[in-house]
């Protein structure tokens, strides 16, 4: 007699669910634990990027990813990716800060890599790692170094970081430029099991940069020599069983020593439509208070030698609302599609005097991406 | 494929290219009984494997085992009636779901029910005393248990805790789990019994599982296809005594201390093997009119042999 | 630090002081990976680069990424 599965699938009983539940508690699930992965992720992504403003003109980015993390052994694994960006349109530029040069068409190309290297103990992982990012007109290299602690029962995770960062700048305007800028980054975080369903992240970093801050393509910038940065961010996730739907939610608050004030808050719901499709939209608010130097008349106003008049260090909000679909091809294969539409608007800032003479930015982000978990 | 010889140039069938090579079967002795891996992986990896695996039973076998002095099982049954013992998270786990199970089959389940193998002991065709059982059954008090993450108390000097009825299942269910972690997607765990499919066999293929016939070991009744999960069963045939004309099963009702009488064999397919176990022990607690109900609402596949040997099963219901 | 901080840090507070001590055998939903705050390190390098060329702002979630020449 042969027994087959049955063609539709019974729920189970109240009885079957609760010894579920119970036996996979015996599962050694420690999701905070410093532990290698168990599968080699490799990770292709693309995206697309167009941005444009009222003007017309336009930016588009172009910008595959290559992302590997693999364990090597039970103790050490390796994390490594690369990018090539493309990019071809105008360098962000707005005719009011010009005095007549006009905007550059550029084909630019970056090429960015980085690799990390883990070593696990029994609750404690450290990580070194190297980054470099590389443009005609700028190199940028990084070291950096990580340290994770857990507690004993596992619900606690402490994190150190720091790296050091050396960028050469150079311009396509001008070959006798060349200038440098260092900086350290400092990271104290904790992540906190709060509930069966609820996790919690916050860290602070400061990071502190010395050297040429000034945007080679501006003709009316002069930044000053030094900028201090202080992040504080905060990352709250919680899954409802019921509906079987996840909330991700994130506030980052910004300052810097050039007067920058920034908060950044985001949120978005990973929900099942049906077996092995998900969606997810997302929702994020930015506001930022322009550098205290910063002018947006012309000419512009000084502020003893210094005046910028980069759009990037005025005041605006930003609205970002994207949508995700993601497909499980099998137990170890997912593929997603994203859209994005980003817009900044210096009436939507939170507060602050906002750059009334800023045009709007729009943008939209199309990105695609596959993971394969190979064992 | 043709055997090579020097003179011979290599050459394949087609066939047997498109044959994959059968599951390497790696087996021992565990828990006190015969057991079986089968790796659907090359040579060398089902040797590591098979290590690790017979590694992790070891471990569990020598943590829990109640013939073991230094075994944790031990430990808390010589502080009975003393003190809390400290208890780690694996223990802790492992008590949480007798309590989930002692919930959930009305009381029928319940890690203190060991100390009834002093009266029964399946060796002699002779009954225990109604006053022997009398003078043991308080001890069989789960509800008395004070438990808490990182400790257990058991109040009463002579109380004991067994993991026996679900030590077997929860090993079955941790080799698993590390064979899966190691990547093994094809294979099958079996533990006296215990069997938990990894998945599918390399040419895709579900395992056939054999339900042994409880009345004539060595024939099956029926076989369950399993692409992945587990199966377990429990029957009155493992270790019985007959007196009388009567069966006498090892599976004991903790609130009367007397052996069900209910089905010869309870089989259940679940995805994690404890859960498999339970549901078919719960079924023989339960008795054949409650059983077949319990199994009809909470196991997918299934299958009952009944006391007068007629079978029921889950696809009876469709 | 502005009332709006303190309110935070507070909230902060109170959460964490809500924190029961949750068992390995209750952590199956912290493991799904949109659970996790590294889920998708392929997307957060992508879109980080995004903003930090639109943005005065940047970083919080990490040391080290390459810098890149938008400022």
């Amino acid at each position: 007699m042969q027994l087959t599965a049955p063609d539709a699938a019974t729920t189970p009983g109240a009885i079957s669910c609760a010894l579920m539940s119970a036996a996979l508690g015996l599962a050694s699930i420690a999701p905070l634990a410093a532990t290698p992965p168990d599968a080699t992720q490799v990770s292709f992504k693309y995206l697309d990027y167009l941005d444009y403003s009222i003007e017309g003109r336009r930016m588009h980015v172009r910008e595959p990813l290559l992302y590997v993390h693999a364990p090597l052994g039970d103790n050490y694994s390796l994390e490594a990716s690369a990018i090539i960006d493309t990019m071809s349109g105008a360098s962000p530029e707005f005719h009011n800060s010009l005095t007549g040069a006009s905007g550059k068409d550029v084909r630019d190309e970056r090429h960015a890599f980085d690799l990390k290297l883990h070593r696990y103990f029994h609750r404690t992982a450290v990580a070194v790692g190297v980054a470099t990012s590389n443009e005609f007109d700028y190199t940028s290299q990084t070291l950096n170094a990580e340290v994770q602690q857990a507690t004993e029962d596992q619900n606690t995770l402490l994190t150190l970081g720091w790296s050091r960062t050396l960028d050469d700048i150079g311009s396509a305007w001008d070959d006798y430029l060349q200038e440098h800028r260092r900086s350290s980054e400092y990271l104290a975080g904790v992540t906190q099991v709060i509930s069966p369903v609820a996790i919690l992240q916050s860290n602070i970093s400061y990071k502190a940069s010395t050297g040429f801050h000034d945007d080679p393509y501006k003709a009316a910038d002069k930044r000053p020599d030094g900028r201090h940065q202080f992040i504080w961010l905060t990352r709250y996730n919680q899954h409802f069983p019921t509906p079987d739907m996840t909330l991700n939610l994130e506030y980052r608050y910004f300052q810097d020593n050039w007067d920058i004030r920034a908060h950044t808050l985001g949120a978005a719901l990973t929900m099942p439509i049906t077996q092995g499709w998900r969606l997810k939209p997302s929702l994020r608010y930015y506001s930022q208070s322009a550098a205290y130097f910063y002018s947006d008349t012309f000419p512009p106003k000084r502020f003893g030698r210094l005046y910028s008049a980069d759009y990037r260090l005025g005041s605006f909000g930003a609205v970002t609302a994207g949508l995700k679909l993601s497909h499980d091809l099998d137990r170890d294969t997912v593929v997603d599609v994203a859209l994005e539409r980003y817009e900044q608007k210096s009436a939507w800032r939170w507060s602050g005097s906002g750059s009334s003479t800023l045009e709007s930015v729009y943008a939209r982000s199309l990105m695609f991406g596959i993971t394969h978990f190979f064992h | 494929m043709r055997a090579l010889s020097c003179s011979e140039s290599p050459t394949f069938s087609i066939d047997s290219l498109m044959q994959p090579s059968p599951p390497h079967r790696i087996g021992f002795t565990a828990l006190g009984c015969a057991c079986e891996l089968q790796f659907c992986t090359p040579a060398a990896t089902a040797q590591a494997l098979a290590e690790r695996v017979i590694a992790e039973v070891a471990r569990i076998e020598c943590k829990y085992s109640r013939y073991r002095d230094d075994s944790v099982t031990s430990a808390i049954n010589r502080d009975a009636g003393l003190r809390a013992t400290d208890i780690d998270a694996e223990t802790a786990g492992l008590l949480a779901y007798g309590a989930a199970s002692h919930q959930q089959s009305g009381g029928r389940f319940d890690l203190t029910s060991g100390v009834l193998r002093r009266v029964w002991q399946f060796r002699e065709a002779r009954l225990p005393q109604q006053a022997a059982i009398a003078r043991i059954l308080p001890l069989v008090a789960w509800p008395q248990v004070k438990l808490t993450g990182e400790q257990i108390y058991l109040p009463q000097a002579g109380m004991e805790i067994d993991f026996g009825g679900i030590g077997k299942e929860y090993a079955v269910d941790r080799a698993a789990d590390l064979c899966l972690a190691w990547g093994c997607r094809s294979g099958m765990v079996n533990l006296g019994g215990d069997i938990r499919v990894l998945g599918p066999q390399a040419d895709g293929r579900p395992w056939a599982i054999g339900i042994t016939h409880p009345r004539q070991p060595g024939s099956t009744i029926a076989s369950m296809a399993v692409d992945e999960g587990a199966v377990a069963s429990s029957g009155d045939y493992e270790r019985a005594i007959i007196v009388d004309g009567q069966r006498y099963c090892h599976i004991l009702d903790p609130r009367s201390g007397w052996p069900v009488q209910s089905f010869q064999s309870v089989t259940v397919y679940a995805p994690r093997c404890l859960v498999a176990g339970s549901l078919s022990t719960l079924a023989m607690l339960l008795g054949e009119t409650e059983g077949l109900g319990m199994l009809a609402a909470n196991a997918r596949r299934w299958l009952a042999v009944l006391a007068n040997g007629e079978m029921r099963s889950s696809a009876d219901a469709q | 630090m502005s009332s709006t901080h303190i309110v935070l840090v507070g909230a902060a507070a109170l959460l964490l002081s809500a924190c029961s001590t949750v068992k390995p055998w209750q952590k199956q939903y912290l493991s799904k990976p949109e659970m996790g705050f590294s889920a998708d390190p392929g997307d957060s390098r992508i879109t980080e680069h995004i903003y930090t060329s639109r943005e005065a702002a940047s970083g919080g979630s990490g040391v080290g990424g390459g810098g890149c020449g938008c400022n």
